[in-house]
């Protein structure tokens, strides 16, 4: 074979070797964009918003510390909400929620002291304890250590450092659906038996414009129909939810969203 | 061709449709039981007995008050009226209890009496226990323990606390110089013993999983021949005591330190440092045969492990990055499976196992002293536990996991300073102190 002829060869199968590479690295970065115009809505929803975490030194705060935190903001009212009783009050939660505050911590800070003080007024009767005499200090703590460890040591939400996240109605849509979790945490509550079980279950919820729960199926059983229960009665127990905004009413009533318990 | 662009454009929109957000809720939180113990029934009980029965009630009340994390122990309106004999479950359900003890004591012989125990769950209306002790006023104190340990296991299916026991070590009988001598106490700091008498310094005491032995290293005289002259000096010796016997065995007596054993889940097979190479490597050694394996080589000193209970992951001190950090590694083998999970602390020491193997409490320099941290075994879910609280140092988990216990040390004065041991749960709240005025407290080390 002559040399000319190898190199008209090389030329030839480079040219289509060139070609296939091209067209396959079109897809690569063309594919997504075609793909999200032709389908441009759909049920796809993707929730963007990145965390940033930097570990600079040791935690400042001990987690009985971090709990106080979690408790105080309602401390104040207190005495209101003695009178009240009985958790069937939790109605009353309804003043507390403004249009301001689809902030997931915030949400979940005022909810969680209010039960906080209603565990507070029902276990007043709680026996003097001897160990109390020997020097022991008087936690606050109803709350799980677990809990704060998942909710993270009041981390806040980072921008992102790449991507297109520009889309606002997406944005306010998943700020709403991330301050659910926050309105929901103080009537998850498991008995230690279920608690060390190590579960999970999901459930579908669909809300109506004005906040209300129209309707709350399990979407994926846990195979524990306690630990199901349980999770469904959490979800019932929110007297109302955060009032979404128009757009975002509509796209909650519609599709509704997945809530995992916990995951 | 037309198909396979079809199934592979329907293959990217599933891809896309499948994602369906969920948003997770988290971990729920603990539901703590309402637990009443009510009030004993007492038959024909002599001015003696009463007391007694009054002391192992009281005892039992007490322990359970260490588990208030998970028990509210609530008050009961009708309390006293024979519970035992008359259970009314319905009327405990309606007024939110959970679980239920009820109690009766009887006659025995001498100051002797006989307790009886039923515990009911409320919710389920099931009966979890009917059982009799026999209580001797001699033995109320460890018989209620063991009443409680049976009260909470029938209730929670784990073993308690109760039965447990606290090692450490004090200088409390020292006089001109330093000793610190061995000493064992209740998990409740009650019935405290001495174990050794040496007249030397005791140091990091060790248990082994059968609870049957108790290693430690002791500061020992010892003769040197150096230039046909005979001298004494000092080694670090690492000894056996075997706890039935209280016999003491020396494991180890070589030049240099023999320091910081810990048992290996087979308590023929332990885990030292020693730094007779020039610099602390940690070594695995079987006492029977004296054979000996080196589990950590660097030029780092590896010192301070602690063991899973199954023996598969090993956690220990190093300062190879510089400082000192906390490194778990896997000891079958020489430096396996290395991994460093801690990563900021000026100084940290003294990494404990939990006994799941899944978390390890540790101590890091803050400031100007000592505080309490928590870290997962992955190095995940660093968490603070202690606080103004003193100096903090020397974790040791509870058998169950659910408590920890700790060195606490405070400045008095510039002469003076006092060091106790202290228990809290594994969240950080501190449930009292367990030594009070018996000399500085170290190394506490509880019973698996």
């Amino acid at each position: 074979m002559s040399s000319q002829t190898i190199d008209r060869d090389f030329a030839k199968n480079f040219g289509i070797s060139l070609g296939v590479h091209l067209i396959f690295a079109l897809i690569a970065f063309a594919g997504g964009e075609i793909l999200t115009k032709v389908f441009p809505n759909g049920d796809v929803e993707i929730i963007r918003s990145s965390v940033r975490v930097d570990v600079v030194g040791m935690p400042k705060f001990t987690i009985q510390e971090l709990k106080k935190m979690e408790a105080q903001p309602l401390v104040e009212k207190e005495p209101e909400v003695a009178k009240g009783v009985k958790e069937e009050t939790t109605p009353e939660t309804e003043d507390v929620i403004k249009k301001d505050d689809l902030v997931i911590q915030e949400q979940g800070k005022k909810k969680a002291s209010f039960l906080n003080i209603l565990k507070d007024a029902s276990s007043q009767k709680v026996t003097a304890t001897k160990v109390e005499k020997k020097g022991a200090k008087t936690g606050t703590g109803n709350k799980n250590l677990d809990s704060l460890i998942i909710e993270g040591n009041r981390l806040s939400k980072g921008s992102a450092l790449v991507g297109d996240y520009t889309d606002e109605q997406n944005s306010e849509f998943s700020a709403y659906v991330q301050s659910i979790p926050g309105v929901i945490k103080p009537f998850w509550r498991l008995p230690d038996f279920l608690l060390q079980k190590e579960l999970r279950c999901r459930i579908k919820i669909y809300i109506s414009p004005e906040g209300r729960l129209l309707k709350a199926e399990i979407n994926e059983s846990s195979g524990d129909g306690e630990f199901d229960a349980r999770a469904m009665s959490a979800v019932k127990s929110v007297s109302s939810f955060p009032k979404p905004s128009p757009e975002v009413g509509a796209r909650l009533t519609s599709s509704g969203i997945i809530l995992g318990f916990p995951l | 061709m037309k198909m396979f662009i079809t199934l592979i454009s329907l293959v990217f929109s599933l891809s896309v449709f499948a994602q369906d957000a969920v948003i997770a809720v988290g971990k729920a939180e603990l539901d703590k039981d309402k637990l009443v113990i009510d009030d004993s029934e007492l038959v024909n009980l002599t001015g003696d007995q009463k007391r007694v029965a009054a002391e192992l009630m009281d005892i039992v009340k007490n322990d359970f008050i260490f588990y208030k994390h998970k028990f509210n122990a609530v008050d009961y309106s009708d309390k006293g009226k024979n519970s035992f004999s008359n259970a009314d479950v319905e009327k405990w359900n309606a007024g939110g209890i959970t679980y239920f003890i009820a109690s009766k004591i009887e006659n025995g012989p001498g100051s002797n009496v006989d307790a009886s125990f039923r515990v009911w769950s409320v919710l389920t209306k099931k009966e979890l226990l009917n059982k009799k002790f026999k209580v001797s006023k001699d033995s109320v104190r460890s018989t209620a323990h063991q009443v409680a340990d049976a009260l909470y296991r029938s209730i929670t299916g784990k073993g308690s606390i109760f039965n447990s026991k606290i090692f450490f070590v004090s200088d409390r009988t020292s006089g001109k110089d330093i000793d610190k001598e061995l000493y064992i106490m209740d998990f409740d700091g009650r019935r405290v013993d001495k174990l050794t008498n040496f007249n030397s310094v005791v140091i990091s005491p060790s248990i082994s999983p059968d609870n049957s032995k108790i290693m430690f290293s002791l500061i020992a005289p010892k003769k040197e021949i150096s230039r046909s002259k005979v001298r004494t000096i000092k080694n670090i010796d690492l000894k056996v005591m075997d706890l039935r016997t209280k016999q003491v065995t020396t494991v180890s007596d070589r030049p240099g330190i023999n320091s910081g054993a810990i048992f290996g889940a087979n308590s023929d097979i332990i885990y030292l440092t020693l730094s007779f190479s020039g610099n602390a490597d940690i070594y695995e050694m079987n006492t029977n045969s004296g054979k000996m394996r080196k589990i950590t080589s660097h030029y780092g000193d590896d010192v301070d492990p602690s063991l899973t209970k199954d023996g598969s992951l090993m956690t220990f001190l190093s300062n190879r990055p510089g400082r000192a950090h906390i490194y778990t590694m896997n000891p079958s083998d020489t430096e396996k499976d290395v991994k460093r999970i801690s990563f900021v602390g000026q100084f940290n020491a003294t990494p404990r196992f939990s006994p799941d193997g899944k978390e390890i409490a540790f101590t890091s320099w803050v400031d100007n002293g000592f505080d309490l941290y928590r870290i997962g075994s992955d190095g995940n879910n660093l968490v603070r536990l202690t606080k103004d609280f003193g100096s903090n140092e020397e974790p040791s988990y509870s058998p169950d996991g659910e408590f920890i216990i700790f060195t606490s040390k405070r400045i008095i004065n510039r002469r003076k300073a006092v060091q106790d041991i202290y228990i809290m749960n594994r969240e950080g709240e501190v449930l009292g102190q367990l030594t009070q005025e018996f000399g500085r407290c170290f190394s506490p080390q509880w019973t698996n």
